[in-house]
């Protein structure tokens, strides 16, 4: 052999998710994120909340693979980022759902070809699949509207299409960015009721948001983020 | 209910789509006519170096007294001695008449213009002598013979037929590389206007290859369709450029025209161009889908 594999350096070892002094900047731009530490096990359902600009969406960013860290180390399911592979970072990309604040659908597709689009990613059996999206849209509660495009759903519709697309898969981790931004109080806890229900069967759960009404109602343990610091509380500490 | 899949990137429906197949099928149509021009002018080239070895015109001019009849007699037998002439034929006095009558006029020469003897000379097929060789042994024979070597004008002929084979290859080629170049450039450009679908697509675990090989299915297509336009346009213009050459026929001594070789050649161009088209189109996006984390 020509080349050395590189030593896997200890943090990514076991841990499920795990941060350890994590820093990012855009570009030559200020640090966004300082020093982030913490660490996931699976089975867990954890908050991060913090108010608007505070780094929320960059820090779950970091964590679904969008980014890389401009310091510091990411381990994702015993993997350290740092070091995997391009074919093993699209393999952990399969196994994390995600949220996207913006939803992010395509909107030439409908919803159930929307909701199928992870499956069609990882080469599933096109009439299995179908059956399977069928299941999970009549889930959320829209059994109604399999064929309709983005642009006809509300905006509560195409939050619970996108929650669909992100469990579609059975992924290990769930990351859902403000899922309840711009929905009322009702539509929101009923959303919630979605994600705790996914969290009872096995999937691990972390939601960004900055309603504390939201954390009041469903209670799970949370870390705070203020411009770019993670406080985690004692019990969470890695 | 078997519903079709849609496409995953709606790549119909960007504005490139509905000129780029236009573009290609002009860069097809222009490939296939120098390609075209390549085959004729090889073909003739090659028509016209196997033309002119072995036939010579030797020209017997009249000596200071205007006698020819005897002098070309003189030609004649020596050639006809010679180990390298497979047949010499005198052209009669007619003959060289009806000949010069274009440039004299259609009136009767007068008797006694001294018109010079022509004999028309076939070398055997492995000949070495050379047509200046002959007419130096037969001037030392009788002064004044000269021999008319088509060779060295249709070497000329060759020649330059040759460069103009040559600058249609040349252009062939440019018109290929701007193909590719322009499949690099829409691939880009379609690539830049779904940037937050191709992020996306990364995001849910696609690989490199699986969204290369939404870019490529469109260039591929593109090319095709393309080349089929620009492949059946070359073929019609061919075809009427032989149809008009065919009145000529006679009057060229090669017969200039495509082979079916030729158009199969053409034929193919669609197919190479989506090829084309597709392996650039991967190479470009997969080049750009590198530069995501
Ligand atoms: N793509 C980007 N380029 C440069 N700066 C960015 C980018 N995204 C976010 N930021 C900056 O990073 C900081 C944190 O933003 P963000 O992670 O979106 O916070 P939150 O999601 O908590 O509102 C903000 O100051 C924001 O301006
Ligand atoms: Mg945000």
């Amino acid at each position: 052999m020509l080349f050395r594999r590189p030593v896997k350096p200890p943090a990514a070892e076991g841990a499920f998710i795990r941060f350890e002094s994590v820093g990012l900047r855009y570009g030559l731009g200020p640090e966004v994120l300082h020093d982030i530490s913490f660490s996931l096990e699976p089975g867990e359902f954890r908050y991060i909340v913090g108010p608007s600009g505070a780094g929320k969406t960059s820090l779950l960013r970091l964590l679904y693979l969008a980014h890389r860290p401009t310091r510091g180390l990411i381990g994702v399911f015993g993997h350290e980022i740092a070091t995997a592979s391009r074919a093993d970072l699209a393999g952990l990309r399969r196994r994390i759902g995600v949220v996207f604040q913006d939803f992010r659908l395509l909107d030439h597709l409908t919803a159930h070809e929307n909701v199928a689009l992870p499956l069609r990613i990882a080469g599933a059996n096109e009439a299995e699949a179908r059956e399977h999206v069928t299941e999970i849209l009549t889930w959320v509660g829209l059994a109604d509207h399999m064929h309709a495009r983005p642009a006809t759903l509300s905006g509560g519709q195409k939050q619970r299409v996108a929650i669909a697309r992100a469990v579609i898969t059975r992924p290990d981790l769930l990351v859902a960015d403000e899922p309840t931004g711009n929905l009322d109080d009702t539509l929101g806890f009923r959303l919630m009721h979605l994600f705790e229900e996914l969290n009872r069967v096995g999937t691990t759960v972390l939601i960004a948001t900055h309603s504390e009404t939201l954390i009041a109602h469903n209670p799970h343990p949370a870390m705070r983020l203020s411009a770019g610091m993670l406080d985690v509380p004692g019990s969470l500490a890695a | 209910m078997t519903r079709k899949r849609s496409p995953i990137v709606p790549l119909g429906r960007d504005a490139a789509s509905r000129f780029l197949p236009v573009v290609f099928g002009l860069m097809v149509y222009l490939a296939g006519l120098s390609l075209a021009a390549v085959l004729v002018l090889s073909g003739a080239v090659e028509q016209i170096s196997r033309q002119g070895i072995d036939v010579l015109t030797v020209e017997v001019p009249p000596d200071e007294a205007g006698e020819t009849a005897e002098r070309a007699a003189r030609v004649l037998a020596r050639l006809e001695a010679s180990p390298d002439v497979a047949a010499a034929h005198l052209i009669s006095d007619f003959e060289v008449r009806a000949l010069l009558r274009p440039w004299l006029g259609a009136d009767p020469l007068p008797d006694d213009l001294a018109i010079p003897r022509l004999i028309d000379v076939t070398l055997k097929p492995n000949a070495e002598i050379t047509a200046s060789a002959l007419a130096e042994s037969l001037a030392a024979e009788v002064p004044g013979v000269r021999i008319d070597d088509p060779k060295i004008w249709l070497d000329r002929l060759g020649t330059f037929g040759r460069s103009l084979a040559l600058v249609a290859g040349i252009i062939a080629a440019l018109v290929i590389a701007a193909t590719a170049v322009m499949a690099v450039v829409s691939t880009r450009m379609a690539i830049s206007v779904h940037r937050d679908l191709v992020e996306l697509l990364h995001l849910m675990g696609g690989r490199d290859t699986f969204v290369a090989r939404l870019f490529q299915f469109q260039a591929f297509r593109v090319g095709l369709i393309g080349g089929v336009i620009g492949a059946a346009l070359a073929a019609l213009t061919l075809l009427g450029l032989e149809q008009a050459g065919r009145r000529l026929d006679g009057l060229l001594f090669i017969e200039a025209g495509l082979d079916p070789i030729g158009f199969a050649a053409i034929g193919a161009l669609p197919i190479l161009t989506a090829a084309l088209a597709m392996l650039t189109a991967r190479m470009t996006a997969l080049g750009a889908l590198r530069r995501l984390p």
